[in-house]
């Protein structure tokens, strides 16, 4: 009897181990995804554009967070915070933009006939919807650190280093895009 | 009816986007220090300084909020979005005229 509740919280480990490690390839496919748009396409972001970017990145960095843990929630908690930031910021923006007038169009090219902001408020309330079922399934379960299997630690290692070198390359491109001053979409500013 | 608004000054957005008058320079690039702290914070959590990790993420959060807040401030709307509209539909009229 011990042996199969054993055998099914080690199931759920594993389970909830894989859902965080989903949600951060998600996450690191979107942020790849916005940087081919970016450097492939000639799409320079919009200032609320790289803020739900760095919203997107706390999200990871909770994630990542949460993955090394487990005895705590405090990883779901940050990633909840930012979770709720980049809707914010999305449903704002795409309101911004929602009623066209001069200078106020969607920034950027459609993907699916849905500009990015509204993408970002679709993303954000998938992974909302991800994180809730995942507290729903697994949370506030404890078990011994690291009690998944050895690919998926290396997985998560991967990809955590991954993270880190997108956030790097972005702090180098606002670097150049904005200077010493406001951020805008007419070019990069230090390229002049 | 809906209300025909003009809107004199662009306020941010926009591939011919213009800066707020009067507001031009008055920033450094907050986004840069932004992503700088939010570095920072993936750096220090990967080299095991998880609380210094979890201070930089709160300094980059607040710092990402207030930025936030500052570009969606508009010196005529603040932060009302006036092209947004309501009308009461049909449905509503026998409401309307009690």
């Amino acid at each position: 009897m011990r042996g199969t509740e054993n055998t099914g919280g080690r199931i759920a480990v594993v389970f909830d181990r894989i859902s965080l490690l989903g949600m951060l390839l998600i996450l690191a496919a979107i942020l790849t995804a916005a940087m081919v748009v970016q450097y492939g396409f000639g799409e320079i972001p919009c200032p609320l554009c790289l803020l739900q970017r760095v919203a997107m990145f706390g999200w990871c960095f909770g994630l990542i967070a949460q993955l090394r843990s487990a005895t705590s929630e405090q990883g779901t908690g940050i990633s909840l915070i930012f979770a709720i930031l980049l809707l914010v910021i999305s449903a704002r923006q795409t309101l911004l933009d929602l009623f066209p007038r001069p200078s106020h169009e969607y920034i950027g090219s459609a993907i699916f006939g849905i500009h990015m902001p509204v993408w970002s408020v679709l993303v954000a309330v998938a992974l909302l919807l991800g994180l809730a079922t995942r507290l729903a399934l697994f949370g506030g379960r404890s078990y011994s650190v690291m009690g998944d299997g050895l690919l998926t630690r290396r997985l998560a290692r991967g990809l955590i280093i991954y993270v880190v070198l997108i956030c790097a390359i972005n702090f180098v491109s606002v670097v150049i895009q904005c200077g010493v001053g406001e951020c805008h979409t007419f070019g990069y500013r230090l390229l002049r | 009816m809906r209300q025909s608004h003009s809107f004199p000054t662009p306020i941010i957005y926009g591939d011919d986007c213009i800066p707020r008058a009067g507001e031009q320079g008055h920033i450094i690039s907050m986004m840069a220090a932004i992503y700088a702290i939010l570095l920072i914070a993936f750096v220090l959590d990967l080299l095991g300084r998880e609380r210094l990790a979890g201070c930089c993420l709160f300094l980059s959060f607040i710092l990402c909020v207030w930025l936030f807040l500052w570009e969606i401030y508009s010196p005529e709307y603040g932060f009302r979005m006036p092209w947004l509209q309501v009308e009461l539909g049909p449905i509503f009229a026998p409401l309307r005229s009690v």
